[in-house]
């Protein structure tokens, strides 16, 4: 399964883990929580693209619905009908109180802390998100005969009556979870005050009454100014005039008076429409906030931006380092952004949000785009919009792999296609790539793309009505633009034109229409009516269901580029062809990620800190690499990681797997000594590249180099050199090599020795062969027909049709033999044919499979030998050491070897003994069976199972072994026996495949295919080459 | 095309893609060669940014199709899409950051590995100016070598004045040199002998080599196009591909060959 696939399937699993946990149910048993999976592949930012393709629960489409932070669960529902009252004003408006008399029908809806109210049918009618602590007192009203009706006062006056619609059960219901919210809600109301003093809606209304109240009452009243953007000092962009920011501001305070304000506010169709024609200055940090639900986040979270903000004050980080080089560099030409106060403030807001959120940590654009919000809003605000930009508006657009971006552009792609299929086609045809223009747009919310005053009215919008907003735009230039566009062949010209287009939007649309109030429509209205009234069907469904459609082939993508890059930025092994490579990096992220699956399910509580944290250091530092992930493996994951490649590595051994058990096995030294050996900054884990170069010693072919890697492996390296190794050691070693030639022991595995002897069985049984062929032409009848039927099953085996049918041929002619003495022949040439395959595969079979078990025994035994004999040459050869033992290994082989002691002299206690390099060496060249295991069988074994294994997930059950284990029989075969294989392919086609059919029902196993045997025979035979002349 | 008589030269486009580092000093280099100016505070790019300029050689117009990247690490899986088609590239760097001469490598080794074959590559250490009061000391100074280096690349006039009043205040000056140069002037250029490169140090600020970058580009465009086209006529296609107008191929022939050998005398018109 390609890697991506199964990163996918896991991201996908993850997604559904968050969200469980977020909504607080209790996620049964740790299924598929797969945290760090998605922070793999996303570049981890919290929340972000898995909205997009996530099974949602109940309290998931409420929080989405409302914009309501993670903590907020749906407690109850109902229907209602709404009523407003304001309070009645000393001097104000004379207008009656708002819709006094209208009742708006819709669903009341309460959480922890939020009492919702939504119209029904249109929500645009009336809707509110009311803070609990805002409520000043309920009431229940006087009800009439069946109506039960409340009437809820807020802190500044207005008073909301509420009919509930329903059985009285239900209202009741209702009415006692509304009761108990708001008791639990009280301990908050004091939280209130000091964050109504950061709003200016507040303060502006205050100072109204308070004018009044100073006429009436002598008592004069101060109210602090909220802290304002930097707007307020340095002047806002564009003409206050031109843009009739008085006129604006009288109508929102009009509005804001009669509906409530900031945090109270209820959302009439007036509310869209003030929006809609842009905002006032003062007012726009607010309504921002407001509107896309970032002053929720900031109330309930009051005080933790400074709280981070003293905690990381003198630290430093790579984000840090990144966010400085852009200070000088965000919106630089706003007064602002050249004082230090703008700067101060801008540095702020992005490292506390770095901090806040490191996995995203900061990403260019994000410096222009809160260089904007800075302009209208204080830096809590700025950093809580931040916040929901990051998490909910622009969804993994600022990650590490910003696939958020990159899956936008494809689904705006998309859009355009749909919408202007002509436009579409010609830069298709044109090979013109729309993101290379559209890119910028989106990722700095058209703040860059053009003049200020016109980004903040998109701006406007954008936090009104999401996402959408941005593709609607985007769609109207590129339709305002099209005829233009249309005559274009290059993507050059295309952002040349669409440049000069956004300079030009204060132009008229029209300029040649006779009719004045036409001429007067400017280029920026025209792209709003386009907008918004053209594209007025591109819907949030329609964005998150193409976001989903497409989510598939970018995360492909990203995680391609990721692979090259890596794999490309690895220092070259020696031994391993690119292909090789590749397989080695999807296995060792396979492993990677496997061990976190089963971590994080083992213990929910602790996800990886320590690992993650690690990982992050790396990242850091290694500022060089561009990857999806940093990923390290430990010593379990290591040994998984290497049994998909190591043919003597049991997988099923829970000895090596799970750490209490560890400790008694052959191989647990072994492995150990290997991974601290690749491990070669000793950080406790390796990384890519640690296991790349130390596979590559481990396949290294070269006698020498092979052996002197083993020695490695147990002698104490100081200062460079290799020290010479004790006696413990010594054993530790034998232990170690019959760890290693296990499978070879066992017969899991043939050895080249072993193979020149099956070889020279194929050499006679195809000289048998070819006696038969000639032998048969002269004899057709006489065949020993018993046995041949006794080998059909194996022909069946042999999955091939034609052979199958061959039986049936044959079958046919024996009962016609034996129904007349007379020999017909129906079918002359192809029953010989049929007759000599059956018969090379039939009489002496049985013979040579015998003979093969006979060379594997041998095998078995000289292994077996050449360990033993291995410590005794050891001993031999071992020079005795007067100083004492350094290092002791062996606490708990001591009974062993105590036994061990009494049967050889040479390994008495009271006479250290020691060997160095050059002996290990005489004594591995001694044995030939040894000096074969380390210049090909070992190294061999592991390039096989690379270029093999492509299913080599590390499940258990897996047939890659055995299928391996056959392959290195054919492997070895035509490896050392060139001469045979071709004699074996000239002189008949079908002898090959048959040879092939006869092993693979000897090794009980299906068999490789045939294109993958003939890379590595090359490779192979090029490699003994090599040998021979290095010896 | 049209008016061969008056103005015999032909105009090439050739697309031409920056990458580096964020904050080396690409945008600035496209700044200086496109308009001459030089902004203290330029805005970091998003995505991408695109400008045209002409380059007018002896005998040849190119016109250069500048695609200008945004250099921060996450943006590199966006690089693909404008370094596709690019006939020559600038990997830039910023002489004072090792860490982005380390990285100007890495972009060398994917462009290599991904970018169109025959792609032109210069390698750019930018920000000169930083470090141009010392300009002897482009050796990463450690001072038993310090002579050596000099004698090395001894090509700077006024190595030897230098290395006088450098020994005068010996400490102050090597504080400076460490903290403004870390990568070496030989750094560089070895890693341009080894890949193949052209190599130039620049500076926005002042324009000093920024032209020459592009020209050197620019009169190599012509070299490589007629090398394809010698190939072209060798394999005995009598027909150009290439060209819509007839015989006109040769004669571009010639006169590319003619513009390398003239590398001095080109001049940006621009």
């Amino acid at each position: 399964m390609p890697f991506f696939e199964v990163l996918k399937n896991r991201a996908q699993s993850q997604i559904n883990a968050l969200l469980d946990k977020n909504s607080g149910n209790v996620n049964p048993a740790g299924q598929n929580n797969n945290h760090i999976h998605a922070q793999l592949l996303s570049g981890a930012e919290s929340s972000g693209f898995n909205n997009y393709k996530r099974t949602l629960t109940k309290d998931d489409k409420f929080r989405e619905q409302f914009n309501l932070a993670d903590d907020q669960t749906l407690i109850a529902d109902i229907n209602a009908e709404i009523g407003f009252v304001t309070a009645p004003l000393p001097d104000g408006p004379n207008k009656p109180s708002v819709d006094q008399q209208v009742l708006y029908s819709g669903k009341l809806f309460l959480s922890e802390s939020y009492l919702i109210f939504i119209s029904a049918n249109e929500p645009r009618v009336c809707s509110f998100t009311l803070p609990l602590l805002t409520i000043k007192r309920v009431e229940r009203l006087p009800s009439k005969a069946y109506v039960f009706a409340l009437s809820i006062q807020i802190y500044h006056g207005l008073t909301y009556s509420i009919q509930f619609i329903g059985l009285k059960s239900t209202c009741d219901r209702f009415c006692a979870a509304l009761k108990n919210q708001l008791k639990s809600n009280l301990p908050l109301i004091k939280t209130m005050k000091p964050f109504l003093n950061t709003l200016y809606s507040e303060y502006l209304i205050n100072m109204i009454e308070l004018k009044h109240h100073d006429s009436t009452s002598a008592q004069p009243t101060t109210i602090e100014t909220p802290v304002a953007g930097l707007g307020q000092i340095f002047k806002y962009p564009g003409d206050a005039r031109k843009l009739r920011d008085k006129s604006k501001m009288r109508l929102w305070l009009e509005y804001l008076q009669t509906h409530g304000r900031n945090l109270t506010i209820i959302k009439q169709a007036t509310f869209y429409k003030l929006i809609r024609v842009g905002l006032p200055n003062r007012l726009r940090g607010e309504l921002w906030e407001l509107s896309s639900g970032s002053m929720y986040l900031r109330l309930s979270n009051q005080g933790e931006y400074d709280r981070i903000l003293q905690e990381n004050k003198d630290k430093h980080s790579y984000a840090i380092e990144e966010i400085e080089k852009d200070l000088n560099r965000s919106l630089p030409e706003y007064p602002a952004y050249q004082s230090s106060e703008g700067i101060e403030r801008l540095r702020r807001v992005l490292t506390v949000y770095s901090w806040k959120n490191p996995d995203v940590g900061y990403c260019q654009a994000m410096n222009i785009v809160v260089a904007a919000l800075l302009i209208y809003m204080s830096e809590e605000q700025a950093f809580w919009c931040l916040n929901n930009l990051c998490d909910r508006l622009l969804p993994g657009y600022y990650s590490r792999t910003m696939y958020g971006t990159l899956l936008d552009q494809k689904v705006f792609e998309s859009l355009v296609e749909k919408t202007m299929p002509i436009l579409w086609n010609h830069l298709d045809k044109n090979d013109v790539q729309l993101s290379v223009v559209s890119l910028p747009w989106f990722l700095s919310i058209f703040v860059n793309s053009m003049p200020l005053v016109y980004a903040f009215r998109i701006v406007d919008i954008f936090f009104l009505e999401g996402p959408k907003t941005l593709f609607q735009v985007a769609l109207a230039v590129l339709r305002i633009n099209g005829e233009e566009l249309l005559e274009i062949s290059d993507d050059g010209a295309v952002i040349s034109v669409l440049k000069n287009y956004f300079l030009t939007l204060d132009l008229s649309a029209h300029p040649k229409s006779p009719n004045e109030s036409l001429r007067s429509i400017t280029r920026f209205q025209e792209l709003m009516v386009v907008a918004f009234k053209e594209f007025s069907g591109i819907s949030e469904e329609m964005i998150v269901e193409l976001r989903a459609k497409h989510q598939d082939k970018i995360l492909e993508g990203i995680e391609t580029f990721a692979k090259r890059n890596q794999i490309r930025s690895l220092l070259k092994p020696k031994n391993f062809t690119s292909e090789q490579l590749s397989i080695v990096y999807d296995k060792f992220y396979e492993a990677v990620l496997s061990t976190r699956e089963l971590d994080y399910q083992l213990d929910q509580k602790i996800p990886l800190k320590k690992d993650t944290h690690h990982n992050r250091e790396k990242s850091d530092s290694d500022a060089v690499s561009t990857t999806a992930h940093h990923s390290e493996m430990d010593e379990i994951t290591f040994y998984k990681f290497l049994s998909t490649l190591a043919d003597w590595i049991d997988i099923n051994d829970p000895s090596l797997f799970e750490p209490s058990a560890r400790g008694d096995s052959d191989g647990d030294d072994f492995l150990s000594r290997l991974f601290h050996n690749f491990d070669t900054e000793k950080t406790g884990y390796l990384s890519l590249q640690n296991v790349v170069d130390g596979l590559d010693k481990l396949v290294e072919t070269d006698l020498l180099s092979s052996i002197n890697h083993f020695f490695e492996l147990y002698s104490p390296c100081v200062e460079g050199k290799l020290h010479k190794v004790n006696r413990d050691t010594i054993l530790r070693m034998s232990e170690g090599l019959l760890f290693l030639t296990k499978p070879w022991r066992e017969g899991e595995k043939l050895d080249t020795i072993s193979m020149e002897q099956l070889e020279d069985l194929d050499q006679k049984r195809l000289q048998q062969l070819s006696l038969m062929e000639s032998f048969e032409e002269q004899n057709n009848d006489s065949l020993d027909n018993e046995d041949i039927i006794g080998h059909d099953d194996i022909l069946f085996d042999d999955n091939d049709g034609k052979s199958i049918k061959s039986v049936k041929s044959y079958k046919s002619t024996k009962s016609a033999q034996t129904s007349s003495s007379i020999s017909p022949q129906p079918s002359g040439s192809r029953s010989k044919q049929v007759n000599s395959n059956t018969n090379a595969d039939g009489k002496p079979s049985a013979d040579f499979k015998r003979d093969e078990e006979n060379i594997l025994h041998e095998q078995s035994a000289r292994y077996l030998s050449a360990v033993s004999s291995f410590i005794q040459r050891c001993f031999e050869y071992a020079t005795p050491e007067k100083e004492e033992v350094l290092i002791d290994l062996s606490d708990s082989n001591e009974d062993k070897e105590q036994e061990i002691c009494n049967n050889n002299v040479a390994l008495d206690p009271s006479h250290p003994l020691s060997i160095d390099l050059a002996t290990f060496r005489m004594v591995i060249l001694a044995d030939e069976t040894l000096e074969m295991f380390f210049s090909k069988s070992l190294p061999l074994s592991m390039l096989a199972n690379l270029n093999n294994s492509r299913q080599g997930l590390l499940g258990i059950d897996n047939p890659t072994r055995f299928k391996n284990t056959l392959k290195d029989v054919f492997d070895g075969l035509v490896t050392d026996g060139m001469r045979v294989a071709n004699e074996v392919k000239r002189r008949i086609d079908d002898g090959a495949k048959n040879t092939k059919g006869r092993s693979s029902s000897q090794g009980n196993n299906n068999h490789g295919d045939d294109d993958d045997e003939k890379v590595v025979d090359e490779d192979v035979s090029q490699k003994d080459r090599d040998l021979l002349e290095d010896l | 095309m049209d008016s061969q008589s008056t103005a015999p030269r032909p105009t090439t486009s050739v697309k031409l893609v920056l990458l580096g580092e964020a904050a080396v000093g690409k945008s600035s280099l496209v700044l200086r060669f496109v308009s001459n100016e030089f902004q203290e505070n330029k805005e970091p790019t998003i995505g991408a940014a695109f400008l045209t300029q002409k380059c007018s050689l002896a005998n040849k117009t190119i016109k250069f199709e500048i695609w200008d990247t945004a250099g921060q690490e996450r943006f590199a899986s966006l690089a693909p899409m404008y370094y596709r088609n690019a006939q020559s590239a600038l990997v830039v760097y910023d002489i004072t950051k090792p860490n982005s001469f380390i990285k100007a490598r890495h972009w060398v080794n994917e462009l290599k590995a991904q970018a169109s074959p025959g792609i032109i590559i210069a390698l750019v250490g930018n920000k000169l100016d930083l470090v141009e009061e010392d300009t002897n000391n482009t050796s990463s100074s450690n001072d038993a070598d310090h002579e050596d280096d000099e004698t090395e690349h001894s090509d700077n006039v006024e190595d030897t004045t230098n290395a006088i009043t450098e020994d005068a205040s010996d400490s102050d000056s090597d504080v400076e040199t460490q903290s403004a140069r870390c990568v070496a002037l030989q750094e560089g250029e070895k890693l341009a002998a080894e890949e193949g490169l052209l190599f130039f140090e620049t500076s926005a600020k002042t324009g000093l080599n920024v032209r020459d970058v592009f020209l050197a580009i620019a009169n190599k465009i012509p070299d490589e196009a007629s090398k394809r086209r010698g190939n072209g006529l060798l394999a005995g296609s009598g027909h150009n591909g290439d060209s819509d107008a007839n015989g006109l191929p040769n004669h571009d022939g010639r006169i590319s060959l003619d513009a390398s050998n003239a590398n001095g005398t080109g001049a940006c018109a621009c």
